[in-house]
């Protein structure tokens, strides 16, 4: 056999296997393709079916999980805030001791008898005070009556109570029927403040 | 006696491409029938199952990743507080201290 007739031969095989390994590439990728769209359609088929079920599981481990977090931050929140009210209270309790001298004492409890005979608006009030306030105030009702006068322009007159109450400082305010209350208490302007001052608080404590 | 050889040689040939197109037959046949499985797999309760289990399983972690998160986000909050305590305390003392 020629050399050119076994070139010839030789080229005839190789184009028959080129033409054979095109085609088979080609089915291979076409069967890749029927196999990724049915793939494809298979999973939008089950979403379709699981679609509605799978919200509900989200929602309800996730929603749980929400909820669980909401909790954690209002807790800390509401812990540190705790703290500061006691820490705020036993520093008005140290005020009122005198052990703390940043307030003037005396002042504040002028100022909150004031307040509360500008509120009640009576002629004549019962002041409750607790028992070492009522000790350190009994001369000084007078001096109280007196302030009164130049603030409100017309005569209180002001009766110190025999009974005491267990505040750690401040006054409750009776008029002479007992029909008016007005309690002025330390912890209770404290106690009244809490919800007011929780935004001022997360400022201060948690922005910036 | 080279013509032949060369006739042989090209039916040879005609029988390689013929046999790979057989063979695409039966290729594209088997995958048609796989993608029938699939499809019919699909919406099996079995897989449905599987599929749901396997979403359970996300939002479970995505929902301890929450969690978490909150508990990074409160331990923040303390640290962060901490060295404020004073001018909040002293923010209170001075409200309840503020008397009209």
């Amino acid at each position: 056999m020629s050399k050119e007739m076994e070139l010839m031969l030789a080229e005839i095989r190789r184009r028959a296997e080129e033409e054979a390994k095109k085609i088979l590439s080609k089915a291979k990728k076409e069967a890749e393709e029927i196999i990724a769209r049915a793939e494809e359609e298979a999973k939008r088929a089950q979403m379709t079916v699981v679609k509605p079920e799978v919200s509900i599981i989200r929602k309800r481990v996730t929603g749980a999980a929400s909820l669980r977090a909401r909790e954690i931050i209002m807790r800390t929140r509401e812990e540190i805030f705790s703290k500061i009210f006691e820490a705020a209270k036993e520093r008005l309790s140290k005020i009122a001791r005198g052990e703390d001298q940043s307030h003037d004492y005396r002042e504040i409890m002028m100022e909150l008898v004031e307040e509360a005979a500008r509120k009640m608006n009576e002629k004549e009030l019962i002041v409750v005070m607790n028992e070492r306030d009522r000790k350190a105030f009994k001369g000084k009702i007078r001096e109280m009556e007196r302030r009164l006068k130049k603030s409100l322009g017309y005569d209180v007159k002001l009766r110190l109570s025999d009974e005491t109450h267990d505040d750690i400082g401040g006054v409750i305010i009776y008029n002479v029927d007992k029909t008016k209350t007005f309690y002025n208490t330390l912890s209770g302007r404290l106690l009244k403040l809490h919800e007011r001052l929780r935004y001022k608080l997360n400022k201060i404590l948690f922005e910036g | 006696m080279e013509l032949r050889t060369l006739f042989e040689e090209e039916r040879k040939a005609i029988r390689i491409v013929e046999e790979a197109k057989k063979e695409v037959e039966k290729i594209l046949s088997e995958a048609r029938k796989k993608a029938k499985r699939i499809l019919s797999e699909a919406t099996k309760r079995e897989s449905i199952t599987a599929i749901l289990k396997s979403e359970e399983e996300k939002a479970r972690k995505e929902a301890e990743e929450i969690v978490e998160e909150a508990k990074r986000k409160s331990e923040e909050m303390r640290e962060r507080a901490k060295g404020r305590y004073e001018d909040a305390i002293r923010m209170v003392i001075e409200e309840v201290l503020r008397i009209e």
